[in-house]
């Protein structure tokens, strides 16, 4: 029972900033912004966000900044999404294409990061540009899907191929050993070594983990219609959408597992992003705002140990003084 | 032993790089190499118009290297410049150097620089928002060609290598899409645009459609969403929120966008109008949805290069006044006729000029080609004027 009342106020703490933004814009709005549709498609919009944020994740838990994410998700949704056509093997082909292609790439970097130890930000900043161009050898026009190959971004497919994932997320991280290993490396990486742990091993298939949520995540871009080629890190601000959600739901989940915080995260910028476009604030104004309220935000998060400590501190020394 | 890996680590990541920028690089080296050292002046005329006969006096003329750049070659749009570029290159004696600047001034002058250093004869500028961009360029000539604005043409037009501006009027397409959607019976209306301030030409085409909403009364600007290229969640999140909306103006044509229109249920209720068009339009175009949407705008550095080669061959000035932008028309389509004729005369295997009409606009072959044809011909570049052509 006291679990479970625990587990009920780590969830509020992450729900209270898309609940606070549903208040805040519903007054704003006189109450029309607490809409199904309204919500449906924001949450919608963040199903691509939220897949890659937990792939992105994975790696990040290993202290790995992996930044080939958006680049991995073009090559895989472009050359992905011809072959389906090409082959003419609808939507089964396309998930085959994106997941073979998205997990081969990250295969390949997660090899390429044991072999020559090189921080997985620069081999992924290096990588970023051959992702970019082998799409534009093979398909220089990008890819356009026919109408019929672009359901899974529909309701409800979307909706459960994001709850399939977030349960994926949360079966690794919580209840297998490679979750578990992880989390060690991630935490102190002498340790795990010395505990026996195959570094090397567990960190290619973290990357590989990671390749499949790409691969969902090019699966679910592509099926926006249309996916056009990049250059010169072109891809980033692909990835950098996820990016805010990501650490949202880093900071302000601490105490839930990511596959929890992370959709929620990502929710809560897509609504406050469509919130600020239709109270009809400008582009400069919405921007200055969702940047002054990440800031605060995560300024919050990242003291409140801070915030804890100086309680203890007072604590202590009241104690102190009446012994005294 | 680790730093002989860190050695081969950096080596291979080199190597990764050069292998990314071989992908979007120019494929004209083995023409160089045939060509080189052709640059002695063949005065060679045109007699004859027979296919052969007009390959075969373009190849004689002096060879040269010309760098374009644009934002990227990558977009549909970039993609068809690239296609147009090529079959000039197949055709005339000149070789291509494709540079992508991302729409950044950094960029643009670093590329201006390094072609400049590696001897190109001639630049079609892309992202020229300051006079530095055009002195980067030194004595090489230069034709630029979005929409920089008349302050900045005017502050140009005394550079002694810059021949000039050729563009579309953005404003007027934005405006023009405003007139489209009003006609349409649109009174409540949303705009889907891109981050004002990266690209003025972009950003003029959102402008040009809200003076348009601005100047009726019975017109009302429901929302306005800018973003960098999300433009498909624009149109959910105005079809979640806006139940009254009865149009969209999108500054960005893609296939993401016509799609939410469908996938939003908006097909029978709301109107779209975009600058560029999707491949996916001619069903929107079926239907009515689709009132307004323009192609076509990659010829426009097929008419930089026009400009430049004349000034490159003979020195001849096809933008005579340099202190004012010279506007080329847009391709408005408005039908499923005009949608099919644009698909098959300009994105088809032969561009909007062919070889021959080009050879035609270029004083060196064409003694009575003036400057005020070349006005002419960008003003009278239409549909319709496509469709004769070819017809003929």
């Amino acid at each position: 029972m006291k679990k479970g009342m625990v587990y009920i106020k780590n969830l509020m703490e992450v729900l209270i900033l898309p609940i606070a933004l549903l208040l805040v814009f519903a007054v704003a709005t006189k109450g029309s912004f607490i809409s199904g549709r309204i919500l449906m498609t924001a949450l919608r919009q963040s199903v691509m966000g939220t897949i890659v944020c937990l792939g992105l994740t994975l790696n990040l838990n290993m202290g790995m900044m992996n930044f080939a994410g958006g680049a991995s998700m073009i090559c895989g949704a472009v050359i992905g999404g011809n072959l389906a056509v090409a082959t003419g093997t609808g939507i089964p082909g396309l998930i085959f294409f994106c997941l073979l292609i998205g997990t081969g790439l990250m295969t390949i970097q997660g090899g390429l990061y044991n072999a020559f130890r090189v921080p997985c930000v620069v081999l992924s900043l290096g990588l970023t540009m051959v992702y970019e161009a082998v799409p534009r050898i093979f398909y220089p026009g990008g890819c356009t899907l026919p109408i019929d190959m672009t359901k899974l971004a529909l309701s409800p497919y979307c909706f459960i191929i994001m709850i399939v994932m977030c349960v994926v997320f949360y079966v690794i991280t919580e209840y297998t050993v490679l979750g578990h290993n992880m989390k060690a490396i991630g935490e102190n990486p002498a340790i795990a070594m010395g505990a026996g742990l195959d570094i090397d091993k567990v960190k290619l298939m973290s990357f590989i983990l990671t390749g499949v949520f790409f691969s969902i995540g090019a699966l679910m871009y592509v099926s926006k219609g249309s996916v056009d080629n990049v250059a010169a890190m072109g891809s980033m601000p692909v990835q950098m959408e996820s990016f805010t959600g990501m650490f949202l739901g880093k900071f302000l989940g601490k105490n839930v597992n990511k596959a929890v915080s992370v959709p929620i995260g990502v929710f809560s910028m897509k609504l406050l992003a469509s919130g600020l476009t239709i109270v009809g604030l400008n582009s400069n104004m919405q921007t200055i705002i969702q940047g002054l309220i990440l800031l605060v935000l995560l300024s919050y998060a990242a003291n409140t140990g801070l915030i804890d400590k100086i309680k203890a501190d007072q604590e202590f020394a009241k104690r102190a003084q009446a012994q005294a | 032993m680790k730093r002989q890996i860190k050695k081969w680590t950096a080596l291979l990541l080199s190597a990764a790089m050069v292998f990314a920028m071989v992908g979007c690089g120019s494929s004209g080296e083995d023409k160089k190499e045939e060509q080189g050292g052709q640059k002695e002046e063949n005065q060679t005329k045109l007699e004859d118009t027979s296919a052969a006969d007009v390959d075969e006096t373009l190849a004689a003329a002096p060879h040269f290297n010309i760098t374009v750049m644009l934002g990227n070659f990558t977009d549909s749009q970039g993609v068809e410049t690239k296609q147009m570029l090529e079959y000039i290159e197949k055709h005339f004696n000149v070789t291509f150097n494709y540079v992508e600047t991302s729409n950044t001034t950094e960029n643009t002058i670093a590329a201006i620089e390094t072609a400049v250093a590696s001897d190109t004869d001639g630049i079609i500028g892309a992202c020229v928002k300051t006079a530095a961009c055009v002195e980067a360029a030194g004595d090489v000539p230069m034709v630029n060609q979005p929409d920089i604005g008349e302050e900045m043409t005017k502050e140009l037009a005394g550079k002694a290598n810059y021949l000039g501006s050729v563009c579309e009027d953005d404003y007027a397409q934005g405006y023009a899409a405003g007139a489209a959607l009003y006609e349409a019976g649109c009174r409540k209306v949303c705009i889907a645009r891109m981050t004002v301030g990266i690209s003025e030409s972009i950003d003029n085409r959102g402008i040009g459609f809200l003076d348009f909403v601005a100047e009726h009364d019975d017109m009302e600007l429901l929302a306005d969403n800018q973003s960098r290229g999300q433009y498909a969640d624009a149109v959910a999140t105005f079809a979640s929120a806006f139940p009254e909306m009865d149009g969209i103006f999108c500054v960005i044509a893609n296939d993401g966008v016509s799609q939410a229109m469908v996938t939003e249920g908006l097909v029978g209720s709301v109107k779209l109008a975009t600058v560029g068009y999707a491949s996916s339009d001619k069903q929107l175009l079926e239907n009515g949805t689709l009132v307004y949407c323009t192609g076509g705008k990659s010829a426009i550095t097929m008419t930089c290069f026009l400009a430049l080669y004349n000034y490159l061959l003979d020195e001849s000035k096809m933008i005579d006044d340099e202190t004012r932008l010279m506007t080329r028309n847009s391709m408005e389509i408005k039908s499923v006729e005009d949608f099919e004729a644009m698909e098959k005369y300009v994105v088809g295997d032969v561009p909007p000029y062919n070889a021959e009409e080009m050879m035609n606009m270029v004083h060196y072959f064409n003694e009575e080609f003036t400057a005020e044809d070349f006005a002419g011909i960008c003003d009278n570049y239409t549909i319709e004027d496509l469709m004769s052509r070819r017809s003929n």
